[in-house]
Formats: C-alpha cells, sequence, structure tokens
C-alpha cells in the first residue's frame, strides 16, 4: 500500500472492500452508447490489466479513452443515461460492487476538490464510505505525506497552485485506499513544473507495485518512464497494445499524427521569421501591473511590441505574465506607467487620438489587438462556430457579404467548416483553441495577445497553431504571449521577456487564510476551533476573543434569528413590534459583535424600514381621519398607525436575522445541517461543494466581461451584456459540475451507506439559550399586545 | 434491469426517467443553485436604482422586475427535473446570496423556502412529466405567488387592496416572464452547448437543434 497499513480496526472499511492488494480491471465484449447518441463510444472492447500493471493509454480525441476509466471507477450512470453490453469488472466484480478500490483522477484541478480545507477533502470518500473516524483521523496526514505535499491541514483548496490542487485531489483519493488509480489526462492543465509534482508523485505511489496505474495523456515522454505496457484505442476498439518501445517502434509515426505527443517525433516547426522587427506597435514604459482587486506584481517594466516580432512573457507562476499580457491588450488598467500605441496602430480604421488601450471603446480595441484567452470558452459569444468568427467583423460594423468574405476562408484554413453549424462549446479543446485563434484574426488586428495558447493541446494542434503564429508574424503582425512553453518559444524565434518572481506571497504561504467569502473577510476567527484533528486546534492562536455570535451552532443562529419573524408575522401594531425590538436591542451587546461593523451590516434594513413605512403611510388601509388624498394615496390615521408599525416590523424581524448572521463558512453550516438538523447529507454537501465554486465564478465573469470587451461586443446594451455573460457563467459552471460530480461519486459520494462526520458540530447550552431568548422575546412582544388590546390580526 | 432498446427518436419520448436524484443532479443543482445566489448578490446591490423609477411611477409596479430573485427555482427544475429540484434550486441560492452578500440575513432562506415552494408545487401538478414553454411559465407564477405572500405579509401587510392587487399581479407577471420564460430561454440555450448531454432536457434541446 502507498500508505503504510496503521493495524486498521476490524469491521473497518475491510468489510466494505474485501479485497486487498492490487486490483485487476477486465473487458470482455463491453460497448457503450450514451443515451441519446446512436453510434456506441466503446464497441465489443476487450482488455485485461493485471494487478500491478502499469499501463498508458492512448487514442485520439473522441476515441472512449475517459468513458473507459469512468466505466472501471463505477461513475458512468444507470441505464438512463446509456446502454452497455458485455463484461466489465474490477477484481473480476461488477465496478457498482467495488466502491473504493478504484481511485479516479481528473483533468481540471479546479473542478475535482471538494471541501474549502484540505484535511477535509481528503476525509471525504473515506467518510463518505463510512470509515470510522479515528481511522480516517489516521489517513489523512499520511495521504498528504505521499504525494508529497507540505500543507497545513486547513489549507484553503482555493489558493494552491494547479500542481498542487492536483496533488492534492491524489491524496484525496489514496485515503480511499485504492487497488487501482486511474488517472484522464492528470497533467493537461498544469505548466512544466506542476506536470513534474504530479508525475514524481505518481512514480513514488506506483514503485512498489501495490496499486495499478492506468493513466490517459497524449504527452508519452511524461509517463513513458512510469509504465509497462501501451494500449491504443481508436474508434472505441484496441488498435495497439504492448511494451511502449514497441508500440512506439510500430505505430509512432500513426499516433504522431493523430496528436500524440510520441518522443523523438517533434511536431514540425515553422521557418524562421524572414524580416527584420519593425515599427514600434505599443510601448510600455515604467509599467506596474496588477490583476483586478490584487497587489502590484511586476513594476518597472519597458517593453516595445514591434511589427514582425514574436514576444513571450515567460517566468515562474505567479509572476504576472497573464496580468501583463491583459495590460498590454487593454483589458486591465495599469497600476503606474503606460501602455501607448504608436501612431501606425492608431491610425488603423476606426482611427483613435487615444494613446492608452485601456481606454479604447470596445469597437476600437477588436480592430487593433486580436486576445486569445487561456481558456477559449469564455470568449465564446456566439451560438454557432460561424457567427462565432462574424463577431468581430460585425462589432467592425463590416456588412454581411463583407463578413462572409472573411469568414469563409477562415472555416477552411483553420478546419472547421464541418463545424461551423455547432455550437462553439460542443467543440473539443484542440478545436476550440483553432476557433479562439481564428476569432482573434477575423479582425486582422496588427497585434495578438496570447495566453498560454499552446497548454494542453495535442502536438497536430500545436504545430497548427504554431504555423498560424509565424504566419501573422510574417505578414508583418506582432504577437505578445504569455507561456511557459519551451518548445513554441523556440519555435517562433521569439524575443524572451523573463518575468522575475513577484515578491508575494507564494501558493504554499498564502493558504493560511480562511475560506472567505465573496464580500466579508471581516470575522474571521471561528476557524480557531474547529480542529480536524486534535493536534492542530492547540496551534491556532486566538488573537481575540471570539464573539458569542460566531460561537454559537449554525443551526441554532438560523432558527433564533428566524423565530421573530415566524411569530411576529401574526400581527401589525405598534406595541408587539416595538417590545420585540426594544428587548432585542437590550440583548444586542450580548452578541459581541463590533457596534461599527454591526451598523455597517444593518445598513439595509435601516434603509428598507422607513422606506416600507412610508408605503404603508401612503398605501396602507385607510380609517379615521384623512389627511390627504390623491391618486391611490390616502393618509389617514390608520395608515400613520399602521406605518409607525411597519417600520418598527421591519426592524424587529430583520436585526435579529442580521446581528445572528456571523458568515460561518459553508463547511461549518454543512456540518450543522446534516448533523444536527439532520438534512439529507447528499444535498447538503453538494451545496456545499458547490459553494466551493464560487470564487471560481467570480474570476470566470471578470474574464467573461474582459473577453467580450476584446472581442468587440463590450459596448453592447446592459441587458443582452447581462443575458449573455450569465448564459456563459452557467456554462462553465454546469461543466466543471459536471467533472465534479464524477470525481465525487468516484469518492464514494451518494453511496447507500450510513456517513462518518469527522468534523464534530456540537449543539451546546448556549444554543438551547439562544433558540429559547428568541421564543421568549417573541412571545413576550405577542403577549404585550393582547394585554394592551393593541394585537391586530393581519389575516381578518 | 434491462432497458428496452432506443431507436433514434427514443431521446425525446424515452421511457419515464427515474424520479430517483443521481449524484450529477444533486451536483448540477447545486452548481445552478449556487450561480443563481451570486447572480441574485449582484442583483441585490443594483436592483434599487432601476426599480425606483418604476415604483414612482406607480407604487406596486416595482414588483415588475423581481422575478430575478426567482430564477433559480425554475431553472433548476426544469434542467434536474427531480421531485423537490425547483424547491432545492432556490433555497441553494438563497442562502447562497446570504452568505455571500449577507444582505437581509437570514431572512433571505425564508424567502426562498416559499418562492421555491411555489413553483415546486407546479412542478409537482404537473406530476413532474412536463418541462415545456408553459409550465416554466407556470413555476415561475407560482414562483410568484410565493414572493408576493411574502411581500405582503412581512412588509406590506395592512396595505390597501389596489396596492395589493398591483404588487401581486407585478410579482406574478415577472415571476411568468422573467423567471418563467426566461429560465426555459436558459435552458435552451445551455442544452445547445452540449454542457447539459447528461440530462432529459439537454438530450431533448440538441435533438430538436439537430434536426
Amino acid at each position: 500500500m502507498p500508505i503504510p497499513d496503521t493495524g486498521r480496526p476490524p469491521g473497518g472499511d475491510e468489510a466494505l472492500a474485501p479485497t486487498t492488494g492490487a486490483a485487476s480491471l477486465a473487458a470482455e465484449a463491453w460497448s457503450w452508447t450514451p443515451a441519446g447518441r446512436a453510434a456506441p463510444v466503446l464497441a465489443g472492447l476487450d482488455l485485461a490489466i493485471e494487478p500491478g500493471e502499469r499501463v498508458l493509454l492512448l487514442g485520439a480525441s473522441g476515441s472512449g479513452k475517459s468513458t473507459l476509466l469512468q466505466a472501471f471507477a463505477g461513475v458512468l450512470g444507470g441505464d438512463d443515461e446509456g446502454e452497455r453490453a458485455g463484461v466489465l469488472t474490477v477484481d473480476g466484480r461488477d465496478p457498482a460492487h467495488a466502491r473504493g478500490r478504484i481511485g479516479l483522477l481528473l483533468q481540471d484541478p479546479d473542478a475535482q476538490l471538494v471541501l474549502a480545507r484540505a484535511g477535509d477533502d481528503i476525509a471525504f470518500g473515506p467518510e463518505n464510505l463510512g470509515v470510522p473516524a479515528d481511522e480516517i483521523r489516521r489517513r489523512v496526514p499520511l495521504a498528504l505525506a505521499a504525494v508529497g505535499l507540505d500543507l497545513p491541514l486547513d489549507a484553503d483548496t482555493t489558493r494552491l497552485s494547479g500542481g498542487q490542487k492536483q496533488r492534492l485531489a491524489l491524496a484525496g483519493v489514496l485515503a480511499l485506499r485504492p487497488g487501482a488509480v486511474l488517472l484522464d489526462e492528470p497533467t493537461a492543465q498544469l505548466d512544466p513544473a506542476g506536470v513534474r509534482e504530479v508525475a514524481a508523485a505518481v512514480a513514488a505511489l506506483i514503485a512498489d507495485r501495490s496499486m495499478t496505474l492506468l493513466v490517459v495523456e497524449h504527452r508519452v515522454d511524461v509517463w513513458a518512464p512510469l509504465v509497462d505496457r501501451v494500449i491504443v484505442l481508436e474508434q472505441g476498439r484496441v488498435a495497439a497494445d504492448g511494451p511502449v518501445a514497441d508500440v512506439m517502434r510500430a505505430q509512432g509515426e500513426e499516433l504522431a499524427a493523430r496528436g500524440v505527443w510520441v518522443p523523438g517525433r517533434a511536431p514540425e516547426h515553422p521557418a524562421p521569421a524572414s524580416r527584420a522587427p519593425g515599427e514600434t506597435l505599443l510601448r510600455a514604459r515604467g509599467l506596474a501591473v496588477r490583476p483586478r482587486g490584487g497587489a502590484v506584481v511586476q513594476v518597472g517594466i519597458d517593453l516595445d511590441v514591434r511589427a514582425g516580432e514574436v514576444i513571450a512573457l515567460t517566468g515562474v507562476n505567479g509572476a504576472g505574465k497573464t496580468t501583463l499580457a491583459l495590460t498590454l491588450a487593454g483589458l486591465l488598467d495599469p497600476a503606474s506607467g503606460d501602455v501607448v500605441a504608436g501612431d501606425a496602430l492608431r491610425a488603423v480604421d476606426p482611427p483613435v487620438e487615444e494613446p492608452s488601450p485601456s481606454r479604447w471603446s470596445s469597437r476600437a480595441l477588436v480592430a487593433r489587438l486580436g486576445v486569445v484567452f487561456q481558456n477559449p470558452e469564455h470568449q465564446f459569444v456566439a451560438p454557432t462556430v460561424r457567427e462565432e468568427l462574424a463577431v468581430g467583423p460585425r462589432a467592425l460594423g463590416r456588412t454581411e457579404e463583407e463578413a462572409a468574405a472573411i469568414v469563409e476562408p477562415l472555416l477552411d484554413r483553420l478546419r472547421l467548416r464541418a463545424l461551423a453549424g455547432s455550437s462553439p462549446f460542443t467543440l473539443s479543446g484542440g478545436e476550440q483553441r483553432r476557433l479562439s485563434v481564428a476569432t482573434a484574426l477575423a479582425t486582422a488586428p496588427p497585434v495578438l495577445v496570447l495566453d498560454e495558447p499552446s497548454f494542453g493541446q495535442d502536438s497536430r494542434t500545436w504545430a497548427e497553431l504554431a504555423a498560424l503564429l509565424a504566419a501573422h508574424r510574417d505578414a508583418g503582425g506582432a504577437i505578445v504571449m504569455a507561456t511557459h512553453d519551451r518548445e513554441l518559444v523556440a519555435a517562433l524565434g521569439a524575443r524572451e521577456v523573463v518575468l522575475p518572481a513577484a515578491g508575494v506571497a507564494s501558493p504554499l504561504t498564502a493558504t493560511r487564510g480562511v475560506y472567505r467569502s465573496v464580500v466579508a473577510d471581516d470575522l474571521s476567527d471561528a476557524r480557531s476551533e474547529r480542529p480536524i484533528n486534535g493536534g492542530e486546534a492547540s496551534r491556532a492562536p486566538r488573537p481575540r476573543r471570539t464573539a458569542l455570535v460566531e460561537r454559537l451552532n449554525p443551526v441554532a443562529a438560523i432558527a433564533a434569528s428566524l423565530i421573530p419573524a415566524l411569530i411576529l408575522i401574526v400581527t401589525l401594531d405598534i406595541v408587539s413590534a416595538g417590545v420585540a425590538l426594544a428587548l432585542q436591542l437590550a440583548l444586542l451587546p450580548l452578541l459581541g459583535a463590533p457596534p461599527r461593523l454591526l451598523l455597517l451590516r444593518l445598513s439595509p434594513v435601516l434603509i428598507a424600514a422607513p422606506l416600507t413605512a412610508f408605503t404603508l403611510l401612503l398605501y396602507g388601509e385607510e380609517g379615521g381621519r384623512v389627511y390627504a388624498e390623491f391618486l391611490l394615496v390616502r393618509i389617514s390615521d390608520n395608515s400613520i398607525e399602521l406605518a409607525g408599525a411597519t417600520f418598527l416590523r421591519v426592524l424587529a424581524i430583520g436585526i435579529p436575522a442580521i446581528a445572528l448572521f456571523a458568515r460561518p463558512d459553508a463547511t461549518r453550516l454543512g456540518d450543522a445541517l446534516g448533523q444536527n438538523l439532520r438534512l439529507p447529507a447528499r444535498f447538503v454537501l453538494g451545496a456545499v461543494a458547490a459553494l466551493r465554486l464560487v470564487s471560481l465564478m467570480r474570476d470566470d465573469a471578470r474574464m467573461l466581461e474582459r473577453a467580450r470587451r476584446a472581442r468587440g461586443v463590450g459596448d453592447r446594451g446592459a441587458a443582452r451584456r447581462v443575458a449573455g455573460l450569465v448564459l456563459s457563467l452557467l456554462v462553465l459552471a454546469v461543466r466543471r459540475g459536471s467533472s465534479l460530480a464524477i470525481a465525487m461519486e468516484a469518492r464514494g459520494f451518494g453511496a447507500p451507506l450510513p456517513r462518518t462526520w469527522l468534523r464534530p458540530s456540537p449543539w451546546r447550552g448556549i444554543d438551547s439559550a439562544a433558540v429559547l431568548i428568541g421564543i421568549l422575546i417573541s412571545a413576550a412582544a405577542l403577549a404585550a399586545a393582547l394585554l394592551t388590546g393593541e394585537f391586530n390580526a393581519i389575516l381578518d | 434491469m434491462v432497458s428496452t432498446a432506443p431507436s433514434t427518436t427514443s431521446a425525446a419520448r424515452a421511457p419515464r426517467p427515474s424520479m430517483r436524484w443521481r449524484v450529477v443532479d444533486i451536483v448540477i443543482a447545486s452548481v445552478l443553485g449556487v450561480a443563481g445566489g451570486l447572480v441574485m448578490v449582484v442583483w441585490n446591490l443594483t436592483y434599487q436604482p432601476i426599480t425606483a423609477p418604476i415604483e414612482a411611477a406607480l407604487p406596486g409596479l416595482q414588483a415588475l422586475l423581481y422575478g430575478v430573485w426567482l430564477f433559480p427555482a425554475v431553472l433548476v427544475g426544469l434542467v434536474v427535473r427531480k421531485p423537490g429540484a425547483a424547491l432545492y434550486g432556490e433555497l441553494v441560492a438563497a442562502a447562497t446570496s446570504a452568505l455571500l452578500g449577507g444582505f437581509w440575513g437570514w431572512t433571505a432562506i425564508q424567502w426562498g423556502l416559499v418562492q421555491g415552494l411555489g413553483a415546486e408545487l407546479v412542478f409537482a401538478l404537473l406530476l413532474y412529466r412536463a418541462w415545456g414553454l408553459v409550465p416554466a411559465i407556470l413555476a415561475g407564477l407560482g414562483a410568484g405567488v410565493g414572493m408576493a405572500i411574502m411581500d405582503l405579509t412581512f412588509y406590506y401587510a395592512d396595505s390597501r387592496p389596489e396596492f395589493v392587487v398591483i404588487y401581486a399581479a407585478s410579482a406574478m407577471t415577472s415571476g411568468a416572464i422573467l423567471a418563467g420564460g426566461g429560465s426555459w430561454l436558459l435552458t435552451r440555450a445551455l442544452a445547445r452547448t452540449g454542457a447539459l448531454s447528461r440530462f432529459a432536457a439537454g438530450r431533448e434541446h440538441a435533438a430538436r437543434a439537430d434536426s
């Protein structure tokens, strides 16, 4: 086992996974046809992998590699999701009955971690399988060590580097103690350092052959040293199977032609530049850059971008390559210093006087600077590929005929003709990359700015990309690209600008924080009382006394804050609302929240109360003397009284709901909902996992807005812009969600087993007291109204 | 369990789908709910200047734009098609907006509960079998009824009938059009991107787009 055996208690996970040691995988005449598709993805597959074998699975996109991995992991879905035939087994059993025997690691580092803190995330799988808490506590640090991660257990999982995230996800897989690990392009979205980290972690795990390894990757050089066997899938069948060297010798040329990075068969490089660089198109002087809302990452940059030249911005992660590229592209404001467009660039139609690209209109921008984002899905704005290409020309006011004259040749040149009517989101990764470059070229901008254009691409797409960029350069265009890709830098003869490591905290040291919500960073010390395992708690400093409201169980806080609303709702009168409000205000200081912060939080209610009261003053039921009357307005004795009562009641309902709102982190709220309120764990944890994606969604939203500006549609009306933005945001969210669902299911989520809750969620005396006080205050208020005869039932 | 052999037209008229929630149903419902909550946060911060002029023109009419708070209920219901999906989606969105923005504290959960129930009730009355434009509009209307009930008892209790009628009608109209029709359009657009391929909603719309 990769994790030293620590003497598991009898009746623990052994009861669930009677088979130990490395797992065997087998398929016999196995087929899978997803629902809604006519052709099978895998057809009559025959395959046997022995325990402890290490296998690299190759094949073109669409050959069924990912499907096969998901089938072995038992997460393909039920009969309503597709039709299967033949036999597929893990250790000779149906994968559905081999829960925990198979660990699955996916491609997207952001879409397979589940929880906000590293330790919780590793524990997620064993918790789902009902492994005893003590055993999980033993496994978590061992799994972390096994992947070579030195992180505190409360490290914020959203702040790790890509390589760290992938290794953490691997640790979460190992905590299940699987007999086989299946890796689905685990390094495709990582920079070279991240690739090395993950490959080294995997190498260490399989060294003693205690686990079977099946890895899907198109970079053979990374994995060839680790595997003994290669299987090539082609159109759902096994096309080649054997030792690495044999398969490469026999099939290397064919594989390379289909995009596999075969060692010794590097893709073709374009010819070197034919001319020396020409005039300066963009000039940066004394430029300092920072991401929106972030700290300055680079200062004092002087850079000339000249026609016919390729500039590669390189440097370690976090050095600010992307930030600099976006600033040069006019999509981020410089922190200080200037980016200035040269005369030739300003003269492009439509001409501009303004020298600084960040102040140009979206339309002026798209004529001059073509931007290719790292994630192509950030920049798609049209329903079909053809329309996507026409977006830029149309933004520049071209007629339909003129646009077609640009679009149609591009479709052929970039091999997108067959996809012209498809949604850009349905394209494969390589197709999306070609399309994103094509959209940038469609307006013939003199300058192309690209962010990691070759990331995760197969060798065929890579060669096409290099050729396109070289052609743009040779036609007198300039290129600025942020990249880690040494080979691309060499192929384009790029002038390399190496950015020094920024003087900011590394991801590792930046993880000391807690899970932070979007707006609220104010009350943050609640974490100190939530140890994941015994030793951590004593280390956590307690700089100030935790406010009472922070120590309440979230369920108690919610109950206590909502009870007044539910009780006071029956009447609308000054006495009950006034009494409740007075008692609440008297008790408010006990909660211990800083007064200024409280006032700030309460401001929406403090504004809403008089506004609502004003509405009642004008439109409340009339009665007694009428003071004013016009149109719908009737100000009367009764409406004046109703206004007063409404004012007090809105405050009496709103103040506790906000004062008792301590912004618990999502994990803590989920623990309370699942353990104290006994809500179904699957739904609670699903919501908690989704909440972790919020910071990604916020980043997505910013990038989408930027991309729309770069595409030339940033000047559109607000309603249209918002609708497009929301749709793109949802597409990205659903994509991540789909991957997350597979990862979670592979880690036992949804298993019909009693779950272990590792984190305690205690219900203490103060929790009961808080709920009781909420009831008493409201009851006292009602009693007062009844005794004084002021009770005014609202349902009459 | 052996499924019937699928023919080429089976995508649109598949055998009665299971009412059980799969893992992917739960996760996507959660993710869409959270994204809806994020939209609510932005809307909470911007709606007042937008709706104030409408309110000044005719009090109660401002609720015509309040459907923005209701769309997660209909959207999640349409995408996931499981009992409880509309309620769950709206509750997650409300809780998310509370956790991120804290604008109305925990009270947001009460509104989410009642609004979600309004949409859920409509889908339930249709026996969880109808997911077209009309059911979507009706579900949005149901959510609008929920919102009107909450607003008119918590904030505008004892208002005159004229105000109540204008407010309730506006809220229901907004629910029907913005939340109902809007979510139907969003679902269709999402399906066309291929993102919903594991959902019947995605396969149906995609099949129609092909033909």
